[in-house]
C-alpha cells in the first residue's frame, strides 16, 4: 500500500479529478431523487473517462526520458510495475464509484445493472489509457485522444458511430441480452487493449 | 568483476557498438570517448534498459540475465530526475519498492545512503528545490539503495559547476572503497582523479583497455612541448594537444610518434594517450 501512497502523490492535482466528480454525481442525485435516473443517464459518458486521471499519471515517470531509464532498470516486475497497478487503480476507482452510488440512489439494486455497464465501460478507459499512454509516450496527446472519443460519442446524438460507441443509455431498458452482449464485446476488446499496452510496456526501452 | 564479451546494437543502419569486449576486475573503473562513442548505449546495456543485438555480459563469472542484472546494479544515467513534488525521503522509500526492499530494511537503508552521500539534513527537501550537483547526489543514493555490486554511473559530471564537480568526484572515491563502479565519461579529468583502470571506446570499437598507467605508456616518450612563432600544423603522425599564446609566440603541446628535433620531451596525461589512440586510430589530429 505504500507504493499506493507514492504512486497517488505523484499525481499531483489529478488525483482529486476522479473524486471530485463522483462526489458531484452521488450529490446530484441526492439531492434530485426524482431525477436519478436522467442525471446517472446524462453522465453515463463521462464518468468512466475520468478513471484515466489516475491511470495516465500512473506512467508520468516512464514517458519522462530523464526518468524513465532509472526506472526501467529496478528489479520490480515490469507486470507488477504496468498492468497489476492499472488495474489495482481501476478497482480504486469502481470502489468509489460504487460507494458514490450507494450515496446517490436509495434502491440501489434497481441500478445493479447500471452499476455494472459503468464498471465495464471503466475498464475499457483503463485499458485504452494504459494503451494510450505506452504508445504515444505523451501524456497530453493520450488524454487528447480519449477526450476526442468521448467528445465524439457526446455529438453523435444521431448514432451514425453507434458501432464505436460505449453509449448503453439507448439499449438499457431494452433485452437484457442485448446489453449483456454489448457488455461482453466491450469487455473482450478492453482485456485485449489491457493486455496489448502490457506487452508494449514490457518492450518499453530508454529515451 | 564485469566481463563484457562481443557485445553489439545497431539502430537502424548505424552501429552504435561492434563486438565490444571489455573487463573490469575492481575499484573504479572509467569508460572514457567522444561524444557518438557509443559509451551511453553501452551502460543502457549493462543496466537493462536496452537491449544488445548480440554478446553476453558476466558479472562475477555469471553469465546475466536481466533480472540477475537488475537485482546487483545499482543505475545513475546521465540525465537524471524524480517526481519533484516529493521529498528525498519519500522518493527514497518509493525506490525502495520498485528495489523490492522490505519497509523495515528500507528506512535504515535510507538513513545509510543519505549519509554517504551527505544529504541526511535535505531528506525532507522537495526533490524541486535541490541544486543540479544534490540532485545527482540524490541518483547515486537511489542507486545504493539495496547494497549493489556494481554501480553504474553515465558522464557523473556533465552539468556540475566545478565545486561541485569535485565533491562528486569525492564521493565517487568513497563509495568506490567497497563496490565496483564504472562510470562513463568524455572528461578526461575525472577518470584520472577516480580511476584505477579504464578503456577507451571510439565510433563503438574499443580502442584500448588497462591500468591509467597502462594507457598512459603508450603514448610515452611520444609527447612534446615546444616554443614556436606560430601555431603548428598538424601533420602525418602529430597529433596537436594543445596550443597556448606565450609572448609573441606560442606554447605547444603535440604528441608525434617520430623523433622530433626541436622541443622537449615531456610526461604524458591521460588526456594525450586519449587524443594519441583516437588520433591513431581514425586519422584525425
Amino acid at each position: 500500500m505504500r507504493w499506493v501512497s507514492y504512486n497517488i502523490q505523484e499525481m499531483g492535482i489529478l488525483r482529486y479529478f476522479p473524486l471530485m466528480i463522483l462526489c458531484i454525481m452521488s450529490l446530484l442525485c441526492r439531492n434530485s431523487p426524482a431525477e436519478a435516473i436522467v442525471i446517472l443517464k446524462s453522465l453515463e459518458l463521462f464518468l468512466p473517462p475520468f478513471v484515466i486521471f489516475w491511470i495516465i499519471p500512473l506512467f508520468f515517470n516512464y514517458v519522462n526520458a530523464a526518468a524513465r531509464e532509472v526506472y526501467l532498470s529496478y528489479p520490480c516486475s515490469r507486470k507488477k510495475q504496468g498492468i497489476l497497478r492499472v488495474i489495482l487503480f481501476m478497482l480504486l476507482f469502481d470502489g468509489f464509484l460504487t460507494a458514490a452510488f450507494f450515496v446517490a440512489v436509495r434502491s440501489w439494486k434497481e441500478y445493479s445493472l447500471y452499476l455494472l455497464i459503468l464498471c465495464v465501460q471503466t475498464f475499457f478507459y483503463a485499458a485504452l489509457g494504459f494503451f494510450m499512454i505506452v504508445t504515444t509516450k505523451n501524456i497530453v496527446i493520450s488524454i487528447g485522444i480519449i477526450l476526442a472519443y468521448v467528445g465524439l460519442q457526446v455529438l453523435d446524438t444521431s448514432h451514425i458511430f453507434d458501432m464505436i460507441s460505449l453509449r448503453f443509455s439507448g439499449i438499457y431498458h431494452g433485452k437484457s441480452s442485448t446489453v449483456i452482449l454489448k457488455l461482453s464485446i466491450v469487455f473482450a476488446i478492453s482485456a485485449f487493449l489491457l493486455v496489448h499496452a502490457q506487452r508494449r510496456f514490457e518492450r518499453l526501452e530508454g529515451a | 568483476m564485469i566481463a563484457i564479451e562481443n557485445i553489439s546494437k545497431c539502430f537502424g543502419k548505424k552501429e552504435a557498438l561492434k563486438n565490444v569486449t571489455l573487463s573490469f576486475q575492481s575499484g573504479i573503473c572509467g569508460l572514457l570517448g567522444q561524444n557518438g562513442a557509443g559509451k551511453t548505449t553501452l551502460m543502457r546495456i549493462l543496466s537493462t534498459v536496452l537491449d544488445a543485438d548480440s554478446g553476453t555480459i558476466r558479472l562475477n563469472g555469471e553469465v546475466c540475465n536481466k533480472s540477475y542484472m537488475r537485482q546487483n546494479i545499482g543505475y545513475l544515467p546521465q540525465q537524471f530526475s524524480m517526481y519533484k513534488g516529493l521529498n528525498v525521503e519519500e522518493t527514497l522509500l518509493h525506490i525502495s519498492v520498485l528495489k523490492n526492499i522490505a519497509h523495515t530494511d528500507a528506512l535504515a537503508e535510507i538513513d545509510k545512503v543519505l549519509d554517504a552521500v551527505n544529504l541526511s539534513d535535505r531528506r525532507k527537501s522537495k526533490i524541486g528545490s535541490l541544486s543540479g550537483g544534490m540532485l545527482r547526489r540524490v541518483g547515486i543514493a537511489q542507486a545504493l539503495l539495496g547494497n549493489p555490486s556494481l554501480l553504474i554511473v553515465d558522464e557523473p559530471t556533465a552539468g556540475l559547476d566545478p565545486e561541485e564537480r569535485l565533491r562528486f568526484r569525492d564521493l565517487l572515491s568513497d563509495i568506490g572503497s567497497d563496490r565496483m563502479i564504472l562510470i562513463s565519461t568524455h572528461i578526461v579529468e575525472d577518470i584520472e582523479a577516480v580511476c584505477d583502470y579504464a578503456g577507451i571506446l571510439s565510433h563503438g570499437i574499443v580502442l584500448t583497455q588497462g591500468t591509467l598507467k597502462d594507457l598512459k605508456n603508450t603514448v610515452k616518450g611520444k609527447v612534446w612541448e615546444a616554443e614556436t612563432e606560430n601555431k603548428i600544423k598538424p601533420g602525418n603522425h602529430i597529433w596537436i594537444v594543445s596550443q597556448k599564446k606565450q609572448g609573441r609566440g606560442f606554447l605547444c603541446r603535440f604528441i608525434s610518434d617520430k623523433e622530433i628535433m626541436y622541443g622537449k620531451g615531456v610526461d604524458a596525461t591521460l588526456e594525450d594517450a586519449y587524443i594519441y589512440l583516437n588520433g591513431r586510430e581514425h586519422g584525425s589530429q
